[in-house]
């Protein structure tokens, strides 16, 4: 692998790198101050009037009287505390929402004493000076032991004390000084004349609210100038479910994700800003701890949830510009927990809960099933009904003598369970930090032989060499089994009659239930052993990072990032299933391997500088190169000689089929610029170039470059601003970029050749065939994004969100475009038709209540708009893909194109259905969109299948101790399509049926006189024994899929410090979950969310879980 | 002015890590390591290669020839058969809306068609290059213009006036030329005419399964024969001359002769003990067939398996005492025998309903065999004793059709005392009716695999003699065309002490003999049908003599007509709809009737 990158010719590899953060101070809530002649006190009442900041002091150390001349007017807490006290031996420090005031002058008074003492700096140049002062945590404002002081560039240095104290002597003036600590970001100090020198260390993990980490760096929010939405890890971990991507659903603006159905270890699907292209419809870049993930979205449950501390999502191209076509449909940055210097901590997190049907669909009972085959089996639409005898067969007939009524969901589903046990250490001391946890998740689905487990273990450590190296890494190790069960274990219990029965006599499993020889029992399925579909996944992937510090403002790092995932899948389908009936010795097995090797391999150089008090610039340089490598081996066979041998008998198979084999290495080489200029604090301005290359575009076409520009613009920082009282924050954010995307398989330019198999004499021989047209120019599909922000904090902070419009146009876009088949092919890949996308997102958070009696409540919304449109397909007014999907120009991209039923066709209405539709009465009468009086193709309607709006609601109320969160999900504006309307109420009478409303046609006597009105219903049409469907029933099929869903009701109990500490632990939490407790839509039969995909006859119901849970801190 | 301020310490450090990073990237980095992938300018360009792609030419055609699409296009929807009870497609029966230029089913066979025809192009066009002995070269030529010729035959007669393309496909082609059906026909003669003249063909080619220079005369006979019922036919009387040349050589092959008994051409000889498939694809009747793998191995291959034998089955599995297994097969109950269809068996004379239909089942399950009851003892259609008995067990007759004929011999007295279902013509329904046993296929994988072994039969010999009698018909010579029917005839009739359930049989060979007196276009058609009943030629033959909606009219009824029965079907469906794709893709299709009349124009 070293060696295919030519790291020979790189001599730098040793040197390292750095990421996170820019050392840059962050700043809380801001004030106003009216200058002019106040005293501390006068002022302290300000500030406090204004936040929930309450001051301590004592009034022996402190002089409230003590009169000042400010001259700021506003400013965040730390600026003024710094500005006011600035003349005085006061220090202070924050604790939660306490400012503790101290007088240095008790405190460190032997160091004050020095500090008069050498009052005269301008005199003596030769002597040495001594500089002292205090290091503290800025987040904790505790003072911080062991922190490294030194001199750059120069031998010999110094360390704090317990109370954070140092004292150096230096050689010159005008040196710098550096403060090292592990964990920490280093801080340099011009020590001028300045004799006293206290710092602030800033964690380099630095909390989220105020620091956004985005590509290659991190940055203050305030600084931002993309949309780039973000999300705590705690914020997550309240959704207990198995993956991360599900435990965001509903929280981020513009961010829509979905549940694709009811089983353990099924996966969300996401989408960031709707679909802009028709073949690049991948799912977004995944990057945790700096290192983007080859395997995208799909795999992002093999992270444990509870290691994540912070999410956040690049979605303008300004932002994602930085990860290049890679970020094409957005990025989603992980960045996992780190240790801490200090005491090192033990932590346990688990619950255990159940989970029961969401909804069930309501199926026909043996009456409604009987009557309903009666009347499929009558002659022609308006004829005679025929004889039971002609109608059941013998079983069916004794069965329903005997009054058999089946309800087999109900034989089937029972409760299933979800479980999760957390537990980590964390600590380091000042040059090593650790964070070990070990996670483990169950889940049993709503079937037994349902499940879905993970092992996780991760470490991450950082230890820092010397003052200029800094070493690391984020090892995971995660092992997950998965069994999804068989397809007919759902389709049997769908298709079953009730007039099977479900057991014999002697209470056995009665395999075939209604004799038929082809429905079989669906517990047969799930018997142990009779049924194996396993899926195991091993995915180790462990980034190691250099990072090296030649002097201030220079960071270079290299991470390596080796990603490799091995997935087993293994099949045993015994006997008594329903692929095998029952037949003696039959059996099949598939045992399959994959595995991909992928890497990593970043360099990125990082220069900063502030020039004066108002210039402050970053470059970045980067270049990477991404490999990966798949290989797939899967075999297959039938009839091994003994069941419990399973698949690893498979070398004993009688029968064995063609093995598949694949391969792939697919490659990406990138360099990238960027540089960020802030004036004032003000303006800030960011400009990104990318050159990028991937291999599977053709040779001439490989490498593209894109730009991305981005301005801020801080207006509540404006003097004509400064009148608005209870404005906090007020930016204004534009930023324009282009991504290119690179969604073509491996090698699917070059025409590859299509393997056939030809018997010719008594053998088959192997044969290539022209399949595929080669590409002549194939390159980047362009995105090209103008995203306009505006971030707000009004009322004193108490609500802050934001809102962003943005338009993004994909041009040149990667398109199989459709050929006439008669070339030999079916399409050709090119670079035409282009989309447009425009949105509009908004997120308010609003502190309705601050601890008023005890009483929090905080509320957080977002909404999300999209609309995706196709403007041009090369010309084409439209075209299918090779999966039957319709893409017209000026429609959205992800629709349904089919008939809309309008109703049925009634008894009076044979001429209409006849010449309309060649049907008669009781079939579905379909809307004629043309009014041309026929149906013909042209008659089919588009379906919208994106929503108009979606969007989340969360509440979280606390009082004293307790602790109660609401969390509301909705999607509005689309359509679903549920096949199980169409299979599962085929109205044909050979499988079991939706309890729907179908036609009857009325009854005449022999005059003539209606004597039974029959069933003149427009929902569903009238059952038919002779046809597979109802003609057009795929026109059942689509529904209103919008829905509001109680996504998650938590209720927490924190126990109280007094009773925590006689337990010697720190915290201890106990809650109550309901996840997924109900949902409002037309759509009642599953769970209208699967409706991304399609609903279909092998979805399990969705699940509604009740957990309780404990959070232990040691 | 950042950097003027820097020393210059720090500005090597950046000098030397900058060259660092971006020395990272490679030049050879991206090539693409194609380890597991071929083209077309790598492969066809050998030998080797070359033979490959011609290999690849037939089993392109399997991807149509015995699948669902080619039974969907060529079996119902005609006199002979209707649809059964499952099933899609029914609009192929019906010619309803379904029928419409969207189906799957025309655009899939359209798309194989064309694929097939590329990839014999680029034989043609590649093979010049090859180092190769000419004998071979010529003879390679020779089968890939045969099955081009194939190709452009079918889609022709499934769709009239199409595009024609003879080299192959190097760049994306966004148009289409659309040729006239005349222009199509003349390609195709051209290809089989050289095929006879320079390929060098001959009829033992080295393996089973290759085109022999009969197939190729079969194929241009046929040709020549549809030519002369069109209009445009530039010269009938010599078509039709030169298809009589090219069928009597055929049947003059030594290499082919007739099997004696029709079963054997089905290795149905020892049926119900036995049916022997590899027997009858190695046939001596049959004069081109694509060849299906045996090897079970590639009989999971879903398209290159033979799915006839799903289609002709009644739900066995569904009556008392029986359950689905291999030797009864898997049901599908596509298409069902219209009462036309069984009215066409004189069962005295002629063996072949009785030989290729399978009428009695056996019981193979004890699970709900009926018993006898009260009442039955009570009308006295078993004495007392038997009440609560099983009327019959595992191994004995479960359900019978007596047959067209023979229902009265079966009255209801007679079937209420027999211990075995007994259904006559009045208890036919879409899933109830005797099925056909020619493709049945007992050596499948397991009992619901779909997967059929048999070779897809093309031609056989007696096809020559039934078109050599279509073709003296239209001569003027029905003597010569009733001397060759009644070669088919004789072979069909019952021989001296043969026995068949229960019955023994004396030769029946003169009595099924006809005279000119009795030739027709009807008669040749009807003689078709019993003959080639159930082998994809029913639809391509109403069409080929335009008796297509007269007969479907006519006669697409099954014998249960209790209910309203609907057929829409209408002049303009002598043609199949082009694929609408098609019509979407191609550049020019404003300046083109790309669509055949009826079927909507979407633009």
């Amino acid at each position: 692998m070293l060696k295919s990158m030519q790291i020979k010719h790189f001599p730098l590899v040793l040197l390292l790198l750095f990421v996170s953060a820019l050392p840059l101070h962050s700043q809380t809530d801001v004030f106003l101050i009216n200058p002019g002649g106040k005293t501390l006190g006068q002022i302290f009442d300000l500030i406090e009037e204004q936040s929930d900041y309450t001051f301590f002091y004592n009034n022996d150390d402190v002089n409230a009287d003590l009169e000042l001349e400010i001259e700021i007017e506003s400013a965040g807490l730390e600026e003024i505390m710094s500005e006011i006290l600035a003349n005085t031996s006061y220090e202070y420090r924050i604790r939660r929402k306490h400012i503790i005031l101290t007088n240095s002058d008790v405190l460190f008074s032997r160091v004050k004493k020095k500090q008069v003492h050498d009052r005269n700096p301008a005199s003596d140049r030769i002597t040495p000076i001594h500089v002292s002062g205090v290091v503290l945590d800025k987040r904790s404002q505790l003072p911080m032991a062991n922190v490294t002081v030194i001199i750059p560039g120069k031998k010999g240095g110094t360390i704090t004390d317990s109370l954070g104290r140092y004292r150096i002597s230096l050689p010159e003036r005008s040196t710098n000084l550096a403060f090292l600590y592990v964990g920490y970001l280093t801080e340099y100090v011009e020590i001028g004349t300045k004799e006293e020198v206290n710092v602030e260390m800033i964690e380099e993990f630095i909390p989220i609210d105020e620091v956004i980490v985005f590509g290659y760096g991190s940055i203050r929010k305030r600084d931002v100038t993309a949309a780039i939405a973000s999300i705590k890890g705690s914020e997550m971990k309240k959704i207990l479910s198995q993956s991360a991507l599900q435990g965001m659903k509903g929280q981020l603006s513009g961010v829509d994700i979905t549940q694709t159905g009811g089983k353990p270890g099924q996966e969300a699907v996401i989408s960031i800003r709707g679909r802009r292209s028709i073949s690049a419809d991948k799912p977004p870049l995944v990057v945790v701890d700096g290192i983007p993930l080859t395997n995208g979205a799909y795999f992002i449950s093999d992270l444990n949830a509870n290691d994540i501390e912070s999410v956040e999502i690049l979605k303008d191209a300004a932002s994602s510009a930085i990860y290049g076509f890679r970020g094409a449909n957005g990025v989603i940055l992980i960045t996992t927990r780190r240790g801490k210097p200090g005491e090192t901590t033990v932590a346990y997190e688990g619950y255990y809960g159940i989970t029961t049907p969401l909804a069930l669909p309501d199926f026909m009972n043996a009456g409604e099933f009987s009557s309903m085959i009666r009347e499929a089996w009558r002659y022609g639409w308006n004829g005679e009904l025929r004889p039971d005898e002609q109608v059941f067969s013998t079983t069916e007939l004794s069965a329903l003598a005997e009054g058999v009524d089946t309800d087999w969901l109900d034989l089937v589903f029972n409760k299933g369970y979800r479980t999760n046990h957390n537990f980590s250490i964390v600590g380091g001391n000042d040059r090593t930090h650790f964070n070990i946890s070990l996670g483990y998740f169950d889940e049993q689905g709503l079937i037994s032989t349902m499940v879905y487990s993970r092992l996780s273990s991760r470490i991450n450590l950082d230890h820092r060499v010397n003052d200029k190296l800094k070493i690391g890494t984020s090892l995971s190790i995660v092992n997950s089994h998965q069994d999804v069960g068989s397809d007919p274990m759902l389709i049997e219990t769908y298709a079953n009659s009730p007039l099977g029965k479900p057991f014999t006599p002697s209470g056995e499993i009665n395999f075939f239930p209604v004799d038929d020889g082809r429905r079989t029992n669906p517990l047969a399925e799930q018997v142990e052993g009779a049924n194996i579909h396993e899926t195991e996944v091993t995915r180790i992937f462990a980034p190691v990072y250099i990072e090296f510090n030649p002097f201030k403002g220079l960071e270079y790092r290299v991470n390596f990032g080796p990603d490799i995932r091995f997935s087993k899948y293994g099949e045993f389908v015994g006997q008594w299933t329903n692929q095998n009936l029952g037949v003696e010795g039959s059996n099949d097995v598939v045992f399959s391997n994959s595995t991909w090797r992928a890497y990593t391999f970043d360099n990125i150089l990082t220069y900063r500088r502030k020039v004066g008090e108002k210039h402050d610039i970053t470059f970045t340089g980067v270049s990477s190169l991404q490999s990966e490598r798949y290989e797939f081996l899967r075999l297959s066979g039938s009839n091994v000689p003994f069941d419990h041998g399973q698949y690893y008998i498979l070398d004993q198979a009688s029968l064995h089929d063609i093995p598949e084999t694949d391969y792939y290495l697919k490659r990406i080489a990138s360099i990238m610029g960027r540089a960020i200029y802030s004036f004032s604090d003000r303006y800030i301005f960011q400009v990104t170039v990318r050159h990028d290359g991937a291999s599977p575009l053709t040779e001439d076409m490989r490498w593209g470059t894109f730009p991305g520009v981005s301005v801020g613009w801080r207006i509540s920082e404006e003097s004509f601003m400064q009148g608005f009282s209870g404005l906090g924050d007020l930016k204004f954010r534009a930023s324009y970029g282009t991504v290119g995307s690179a969604a073509v398989d491996p090698y699917g330019t070059l025409g590859r050749l299509g393997v056939g198999y030809y018997t010719l004499g008594e053998s088959y021989n192997l044969n290539y065939l022209l399949v595929n047209l080669p590409a002549e120019s194939l390159g980047w599909e362009r995105s090209t994004t103008f995203n306009l922000g505006l971030d707000f904090s009004i009322c004193r902070n108490r609500i802050n969100g934001a809102l962003d419009v943005y338009s993004t146009r994909n041009t040149d876009l990667i398109l199989a475009r459709a050929l006439p088949t008669t070339s030999g092919y079916p399409y050709s890949l090119e670079n035409i038709g282009e989309t447009l996308n425009r949105g509009i997102e908004f997120n308010v958070s609003a502190a309705i209540l601050r601890n008023t009696e005890g009483f929090s409540w905080n509320m957080d919304m977002n909404l999300s708009h999209n609309l995706g449109k196709i403007i041009d397909l090369g010309g084409a007014p439209n075209i299918q893909d090779t999966d039957g999907n319709w893409f017209f120009v000026g429609e959205e991209i992800d629709i349904y194109y089919d008939y809309r039923k309008i109703g049925i066709y009634q008894a009076n209405e044979a001429d209409l259905a006849a010449s309309r539709e060649k049907k008669v009465p009781g079939e579905i009468k379909l809307y004629d969109r043309d009014g041309d009086g026929i149906i013909t193709d042209k008659d089919r309607v588009v379906f919208n299948r994106e929503p108009k709006l979606y969007g989340g609601f969360l509440n979280n109320f606390s009082y004293r101790n307790f602790d109660f969160s609401v969390f509301l999900y909705f999607r509005v504006g689309h359509v679903i399509k549920s096949e199980f309307n169409r299979s599962q109420s085929s109205l044909k009478g050979i499988t079991n049926n939706l309890d729907v409303d179908y036609w009857v046609p009325p009854a005449y006597d022999d005059n003539g006189i209606m004597v039974d009105p029959g069933n003149p219903t427009n929902e569903y049409p009238r059952p038919n024994a002779f046809l597979e469907y109802a003609l057009n029933g795929e026109s059942l099929q689509y529904f209103d899929g919008s829905y509001l869903k109680i996504r998650n009701v938590n209720l927490g109990y924190s126990f109280p410090e007094r009773f925590t500490s006689k337990l010697r632990i720190s915290q201890l939490r106990l809650f109550l979950t309901g996840e997924d407790l109900l949902f409002f839509s037309e759509m009642s039969l599953f769970d209208p969310e699967n409706g991304t995909a399609h609903i279909n006859d092998r979805d399990a119901p969705s699940t509604r879980s009740f957990l309780a849970g404990v959070n232990i801190v040691f | 002015m950042f950097f003027k301020e820097m020393r210059s310490r720090q500005k090597y450090w950046i000098c030397i890590l900058l060259v660092g990073m971006f020395s990272a990237s490679c030049s050879d980095f991206l090539d693409e390591d194609a380890k597991p992938i071929l083209t077309a300018d790598l492969w066809f360009t050998s030998k080797k290669g070359i033979n490959d792609a011609v290999e690849g030419a037939y089993y392109i055609l399997t991807m149509w020839y015995a699948t669902e699409d080619q039974y969907t296009l060529t079996t119902f929807g005609t006199d002979a058969h209707t649809h059964g009870a499952d099933g899609d497609h029914h609009s192929y029966n019906h010619y309803d809306g379904g029928l419409n230029p969207s189906s799957s089913v025309v655009s899939q066979s359209w798309n194989v068609f064309y694929q097939c025809i590329n990839q014999c192009n680029a034989v043609v066009d590649r093979i010049g290059a090859i180092e190769m002995n000419e004998a071979d070269r010529l003879q390679r030529i020779g089968e890939v213009r045969f099955l081009r010729a194939l190709a452009y035959f079918n889609i022709t007669r499934i769709w009239g006036d199409c595009h024609l393309s003879l080299e192959e496909t190097r760049h994306p082609e966004y148009s289409v030329n659309w040729v006239s059906q005349e222009n199509i026909f003349e390609a195709i003669v051209n290809d089989l005419e050289w095929t006879l003249r320079d390929a060098g063909l001959s009829d033992t080619p080295e393996e089973q399964g290759r085109v022999t220079v009969s197939a190729a005369k079969m194929l241009l006979g046929h040709v020549l024969l549809r030519r002369s019922w069109h209009d445009f036919c530039p010269d009938r009387q010599n078509d039709l001359l030169r298809a009589e040349q090219l069928f009597s050589e055929v049947i003059a092959s030594p290499e082919f002769q007739l099997e004696e008994d029709v079963s054997d051409i089905w290795g149905l000889g020892n049926y119900p003990k036995e049916v022997n498939i590899e027997e009858a694809d190695a046939s001596e009747e049959i004069i081109f067939a694509f060849r299906i793998s045996k090897d079970l191995l590639f009989a999971r291959e879903d398209v290159t398996s033979h799915r006839g034998h799903l289609y002709f089955k009644m739900p066995y599995d569904l009556e008392a005492g029986m359950q689905r297994d291999m030797w009864n097969g898997r049901p599908w109950r596509r298409y069902c025998p219209t009462d036309y269809h069984l009215m066409q068996w004189d069962r005295e004379n002629d063996s072949r309903f009785d030989k290729l239909y399978k009428r009695a089942w056996i019981s193979n399950y004890a699970g709900n065999i009926p018993v006898w009851t009260r009442e039955e003892a009570d009308q006295g259609f078993c004495p007392v004793s038997q009440v609560g008995k099983a009327k019959f067990e595992v191994g004995d007759t479960a359900f019978y059709f007596p047959g067209p004929g023979e229902d009265e011999l079966w009255t209801p007295e007679r079937v209420n005392r027999c211990r075995f279902v007994v259904y006559r013509r009045e208890d036919y329904t879409l899933e109830r009716f005797p099925e056909l046993l020619k493709f049945i296929d007992p050596d499948r994988k397991d009992v619901n695999s779909k997967f059929g072994s048999r070779d897809m039969l093309v031609y056989r010999l007696a096809e020559a003699y039934l078109f050599r009698a279509e073709v003296r018909h239209l001569l003027g010579d029905d003597p010569g065309a009733a001397e060759d029917i009644n070669v088919i005839r004789r072979r069909a009739a019952w021989k001296e002490g043969e026995q068949y359930a229960n019955k023994t049989y004396s030769d029946r060979q003169t009595a099924m003999e006809i005279t000119e007196a009795d030739i027709s276009v009807d008669f040749i058609l009807d003689e078709r049908l019993r003959e080639l009943d159930g082998e994809c030629q029913r639809w391509f033959d109403l069409q080929r003599t335009g008796k297509l909606v007269e007969r479907v009219r006519l006669y697409n009824k099954p014998y249960e007509n209790k209910g309203n029965y609907n057929n829409f079907i209408q002049d303009y469906h002598i043609l199949r709809p082009i694929p609408q794709a098609v019509i979407d893709a191609a550049a020019n299709s404003d300046s083109i009737e790309m669509q055949n009349p009826g079927y909507p124009e979407i633009h």
